[in-house]
């Protein structure tokens, strides 16, 4: 287990950190507008974030390996809004296809997927959605989960439940029958998330993706919990840079506060934490790589991880005072979006059942 | 040890619900999108009778004692943080100005401060650079022939859009730290008193929080507060009495967490099997319990007129930190469907964690009550 990136790798993390540092002073703004700007997604395209997933023959960069943990970490720490929007775009709906379409498909969408031409929501599969297979598709109704994206997306990946699996699909925003919902919530608010809403909807059979009962849909909601876990601990360490400047800069009674051992307890007590809940995301994501049953280990790094952001940031808010209450400060921002990501993808509970669920398999013998 | 309330106690606790659920209930979730000074809910609560619950009947005010007064804030903040912090610095202005005012300054203020003729009170303590450590204070009055004339900046002064009357500590002699301050009280219309703009906040929309600018800012000699150099007394006899306040307002917000989330799991069959689910409820329940008898025990000292600054701060550490505890896990319970603004809990979520942070941090609270048992066991 070895968790060192290549040197092409390292100049990936170093670019995504640049571009951080250079684009996401605004990261408020947009959280406060509820969108991204398309600009930014522009540039994170220019990057080749989009295209992660994508073979490069059809224009990605396609990546692998604790590289794909090592980005989302890094984007995280600019905005986790992004991050999301660009996990569930590259991560789940291209590498879908990349996975599971025919040559066709897999040749018409995913070059202008890895341009982000245009942006796709990736809707995990729910309760409210109801599909039935005819001659000429799949009709779907109802609503898909609140999903992160769809405000900003024009295509979107639905999943379908049906008796005999999950039928996927890739959906166009403007087709008839379909709409949208906003959902106005705690964190990343700049991921635009809601749900997809469907009235009887007839999505053509050229439309479809794999086939029901492939399997597919299960691994991308397992490995998109890696993500999660590294987006989180880049929240995280963000919140615990800026902690720690602000403790540096800020004096009460007469001497900085980073002086008193209070502070200095939250800063350490956070990295700890922070640094065991990425290395439980690095093995994740190599445990990945190596082909290794992975789902309990990548739950498990999301739980660790997005809990561990959560006390970080609340930790960071409270070293800042009550300037850290305000908006001014990134702080408050980064709570908000901890908190909403271990409610992502189920909730830390759904994960927790993953984790308990492979335990019992490890240790029941059976 | 009796627990049970008195009749009068009962009377106000339900009169503030009566209020909340009328007056504020129905405004909470728009005056969290929105933001700006709840204008209405203020002026319905002085006729509610909220505006000055611990102070005497011959100033307007309820006089219905302490407990009284944090069962009150428990039920108002139950429903809309926002408004009850603008009451609780109001109640707390109107008991400074009762307990340290010479009979002009009470006659003149405090039954303006009850029916809301000074539309609500302000706390003007804390300064840029002095927070924790009020003793930093740069804001200085000087003595002049006609009365003192003051300049300086205040920050994050609740209610400072619109309070018509505002409690200002200023230096008036060179003594370092927390020696020769002393407290005036300030007209909203003084010449030289400018507001700032309302900070934008992760939460507590319903309330105002803003800077405050003195430029040769003259008072009157009578604008003095209790005695020359001894206004830091004020200052931290008056948070003894908020944090009690906080405490209350953190319970509140706990409880409608929890309240939400009962109400989700009775309408989630699946949800309602699961110990992660139900247990976590048992824990906030269990905490916030333990936060309230702490919340009333000091209330209860404070008001027979013991010592009560420990016991406050122990209130005010455990209830806030619990209450901000207890959101967390309604929503880790409830999940995705937590997450809506439309379902209040992630409100409830944003709104506790500054009670962690006003009248004294949770950091503060701990210097408070560990140099109180070090002196009252350490044999000193
Ligand atoms: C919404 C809101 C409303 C407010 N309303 C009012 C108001 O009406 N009137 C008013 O006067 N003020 C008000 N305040 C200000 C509030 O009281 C201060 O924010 C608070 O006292 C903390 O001060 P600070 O923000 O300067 O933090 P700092 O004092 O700079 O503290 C920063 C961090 O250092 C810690 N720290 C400081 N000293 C020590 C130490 N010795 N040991 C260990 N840790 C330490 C703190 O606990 C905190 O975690 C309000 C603040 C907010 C956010």
């Amino acid at each position: 287990m070895h968790f060192t990136l290549t040197e092409d790798d390292q100049l990936i993390v170093a670019s995504v950190t640049e571009l951080c540092a250079k684009s996401m002073g605004q990261a408020a703004d947009w959280d406060d507008a509820g969108q991204l700007p398309g600009s930014i997604l522009t540039e994170v395209a220019d990057l080749g974030l989009l295209g992660m997933s994508t073979p490069q023959a059809l224009g990605g960069v396609e990546l692998s390996g604790i590289v794909r943990a090592a980005v989302p970490e890094a984007l995280g720490g600019g905005d986790a809004a992004l991050a999301l929007v660009v996990a569930g775009h590259d991560g789940l709906a291209a590498a879908h296809v990349a996975r599971a379409a025919t040559p066709a498909q897999r040749a018409a969408w995913l070059g202008a997927w890895a341009a982000g031409e245009p942006l796709v929501a990736w809707c995990e599969p729910g309760t409210e959605l109801s599909g039935q297979m005819c001659g000429e598709g799949l009709r779907v109704s109802g609503q898909t989960p609140v999903t992160a994206g769809v405000g900003l997306a024009g295509r979107f990946v639905v999943n379908v439940p049906l008796d005999r699996g999950i039928a996927s699909a890739l959906v166009l925003g403007e087709q008839a029958g379909v709409s949208r919902t906003k959902v106005d919530r705690l964190g990343m608010r700049a991921a635009a998330a809601g749900r997809v809403v469907f009235d009887d909807v007839l999505i053509p059979l050229e439309a479809l993706i794999g086939a029901p009962g492939d399997g597919v849909v299960a691994s991308l909601m397992a490995e998109f919990q890696i993500a999660l876990g590294a987006i989180a601990c880049g929240v995280g360490r963000a919140a615990l840079a800026a902690a720690s400047v602000y403790s540096m800069q800020r004096e009460q009674f007469g001497q900085p506060i980073s002086n008193f051992q209070a502070i200095q307890w939250k800063l350490a007590n956070a990295a700890t934490e922070l640094d065991a809940a990425a290395l439980l995301v690095g093995r994740a994501a190599w445990m990945l790589e190596q082909r290794q049953p992975f789902e309990a280990a990548a739950a498990q790094a999301k739980v660790a991880a997005s809990e561990a952001a959560e006390r970080a940031c609340s930790e960071a808010l409270q070293i800042h005072g009550g300037y850290g209450y305000t908006r001014e400060f990134p702080v408050e921002r980064h709570l908000r979006a901890a908190k909403t990501l271990s409610m992502a993808a189920g909730s830390n509970r759904a994960s927790r059942k993953t984790a308990a669920a492979a335990i019992a398999r490890r240790f029941g013998g059976s | 040890m009796d627990l049970s309330l008195t009749p009068g106690q009962e009377t106000v606790r339900d009169a503030a619900r009566q209020y909340a659920a009328d007056v504020l209930a129905p405004k909470a979730v728009q005056l969290d999108v929105e933001g700006g000074f709840p204008l209405d809910n203020i002026r319905a609560a002085a006729k509610a009778g909220m505006t000055a619950i611990n102070v005497e009947a011959a100033l307007g005010g309820r006089a219905a004692g302490t407990i009284a007064y944090s069962l009150a804030v428990t039920e108002m903040a139950r429903v809309c943080a926002g408004t009850t912090v603008a009451l609780c610095v109001n109640n707390m202005v109107a008991e400074v100005v009762a307990h340290f005012g010479d009979e002009a300054q009470r006659a003149s203020h405090v039954p303006r401060l009850a029916d809301g003729r000074h539309v609500v009170g302000a706390f003007a303590l804390s300064e840029p650079g002095a927070g924790s450590d009020p003793g930093a204070m740069r804001t200085r009055a000087i003595k002049t022939d006609r009365g003192w004339v003051i300049n300086g900046e205040k920050l994050w002064i609740t209610s400072g859009t619109d309070a018509g009357l505002f409690i200002v500590w200023a230096k008036t002699n060179d003594s370092p730290g927390p020696r020769g301050i002393s407290t005036f009280l300030v007209p909203g219309d003084t010449p030289g008193l400018s507001r700032g703009k309302p900070e934008h906040k992760m939460g507590l929309h319903g309330s105002t929080t803003t800077a405050l600018q003195f430029t040769d800012c003259e008072v009157p000699h009578s604008a003095l507060l209790g005695v020359e150099g001894k206004g830091f007394g004020v200052a931290m006899m008056a948070l003894d009495g908020g944090r009690i306040g906080i405490a209350s307002q953190a319970l509140g917000i706990g409880l409608a967490a929890v309240d939400t989330a009962v109400q989700w799991v009775r309408d989630n069959v699946a949800a309602a099997q699961e110990q992660a689910v139900l247990w976590a409820l048992a824990d906030s329940a269990t905490e916030l319990d333990a936060a309230r008898l702490l919340t009333l025990r000091a209330a209860g000292l404070k008001e027979r007129g013991a010592s009560f600054s420990q016991e406050a701060s122990h209130a005010k550490v455990y209830a806030t930190e619990r209450a901000w505890k207890a959101c967390n896990r309604v929503l880790d319970v409830m999940g995705e469907a937590g997450l809506d603004r439309a379902a209040g809990v992630e409100r409830n979520l944003r709104d506790v964690r500054v009670t962690m942070i006003y009248e004294g941090t949770s950091e503060v609270q701990r210097i408070v009550i560990s140099r109180n048992i070090m002196r009252r066991f350490g044999g000193s």
